[in-house]
């Protein structure tokens, strides 16, 4: 399975940097590329995921012109969202709510639409358990036991939390297992800045564990010129991750800078534009 | 909700579920209102109407009928009466407009604080479930203001927006 490092021999920090320095022509090239696709092509990608993963932010920073620039706090989405540039009318990524109780009212007619063929791919967002909240407090939290420390909680929950994103992968799975159109399948991996340091952990946790063996089943199922797979490893944006009431859950990673987050987002861009430009995988 | 020694809300389920139901309750009086009035209007538009418009082809009629004079009593008379009927449309119009609004603000500021309680009551629901006691009815309830909610975005043909960024209605965001 592939697992895009942007960081490679090929392009090194200086290349990158000397990039980002001519004023982001590099990633504002693929977006506006994207841009026109989304707008004007037949795109129509659902996004899916658990709540708190990113989903609302994927789809943001994909429709938006200034990518960079998105610091809308984390707000729940209570209804399916579809998101488009004002004023036009094709090409729209469709964001589905990913609360437990709002998956079972809206996921079965999204995944429907699926297998149907109306789409050519589809967006599964994950992000190591990393799952934001409103919560005011994690101490108000189902996870939380009396006197447990910030780092126990946080093992505790995102332990849970990933252990949701697989129960989804296979809701998700399920819906697809009888597509007969070819589909695309891109599992973008958020919230980077937050396990940078333990990217070996996170990269075997979704490439060579259970999330891999659910993937792999389903591309047998389909077939390997029909269904298509691809990780993308990204930060949508650089940030802590608090409660609504400012407590730090966990900080961004030393060694993870503009350059990692940029060229990662980059590739996030180059991957879909490459996809969209494809259709579908026949 | 009170504030505890760090500041943050601590969560009560009854005092949720009483708010859910008082401004559901109040978001969907809000919409029947504005659609009882709806039909209303409706309904005295079109039998003002009907009556301007046989009141303008009887004028024709007996315009036609005393050899095209103008100055016939009938004719003027008919002629009054559908000058009435279309300045009673134009009024009806014109406060048509002015309610709208006045529904429309009210509602809106419901409807944004609703989706506010919606979302914590979500958020609460999938995080801090152990804390509620009757986990089907608070679900009911959520429910309950989601329909109300989706309910104000038909009535008053809003676009079923977010409201994220702090401003109702801002988020580029519509049903897929």
């Amino acid at each position: 399975m592939v697992w895009p490092e942007a960081i490679s021999a090929a392009f090194t920090a200086a290349n990158i940097a000397r990039e980002i320095a001519s004023g982001s022509n590099f990633i504002r090239k693929h977006v506006s590329r994207l841009h026109y696709l989304i707008r004007h092509g037949s795109a129509k990608i659902p996004i899916f995921g658990a709540g708190g993963v990113g989903k609302s932010t994927t789809g943001r920073i994909l429709t938006s012109d200034r990518p960079i620039d998105d610091t809308t706090p984390y707000d729940e989405s209570w209804l399916i969202e579809g998101m488009r540039l004002a004023g036009d009318i094709p090409g729209l990524l469709i964001v589905a709510p990913g609360q437990q109780s709002r998956v079972e009212r809206h996921w079965p007619d999204l995944l429907r639409q699926v297998e149907t063929g109306d789409c050519f791919g589809l967006i599964n967002v994950v992000s190591y358990g990393y799952h934001s909240f409103m919560v005011p407090s994690f101490k108000e939290h189902d996870q939380y036991e009396e006197s447990q420390s910030v780092a126990d909680f946080v093992r505790l929950y995102t332990e849970a939390r990933r252990d949701l994103e697989i129960e989804l992968l296979k809701r998700t799975v399920i819906g697809i297992a009888n597509l007969r159109e070819p589909i695309w399948f891109v599992t973008v991996v958020c919230k980077q800045d937050l396990w940078w340091d333990r990217r070996d952990v996170v990269k075997a946790h979704y490439a060579s564990g259970e999330y891999s063996r659910i993937i792999s089943d389903i591309e047998t199922r389909l077939g390997t010129s029909s269904f298509q797979h691809e990780f993308i490893p990204v930060s949508l944006r650089i940030e802590n991750w608090t409660t609504e009431s400012g407590e730090e859950l966990a900080q961004t990673v030393a060694g993870y800078d503009q350059i990692k987050h940029l060229s990662h987002l980059n590739t996030l861009f180059i991957k879909l534009d490459e996809l969209l430009s494809q259709g579908s995988p026949s | 909700m009170n504030n505890n020694e760090y500041n943050y809300p601590v969560f009560d389920p009854l005092r949720m579920l009483d708010l859910l139901t008082e401004y559901t309750s109040r978001l969907q009086q809000i919409c029947d209102a504005k659609s009882r009035t709806d039909i209303r209007r409706f309904q005295i538009i079109w039998v003002i109407g009907l009556v301007g418009v046989f009141t303008f082809v009887f004028a024709i009629a007996s315009f036609l009928d005393q050899q095209m004079t103008f100055n016939s009593l009938t004719f003027n008379f008919t002629l009054a009466a559908g000058a009435v009927a279309l300045f009673t449309c134009l009024m009806l119009i014109r406060y048509n407009y002015s309610s709208r609004f006045h529904y429309l603000f009210d509602a809106s500021r419901v409807a944004s604080a609703l989706l506010r309680l919606v979302k914590l009551s979500s958020q609460y629901g999938e995080h801090s479930h152990k804390r509620i006691s009757d986990l089907f009815e608070y679900e009911l309830r959520i429910a309950e203001a989601e329909a109300s909610l989706e309910l104000y975005f038909r009535v008053f043909k809003r676009e079923p927006v977010d409201n994220r960024n702090d401003g109702f209605g801002k988020h580029p965001s519509t049903f897929g």
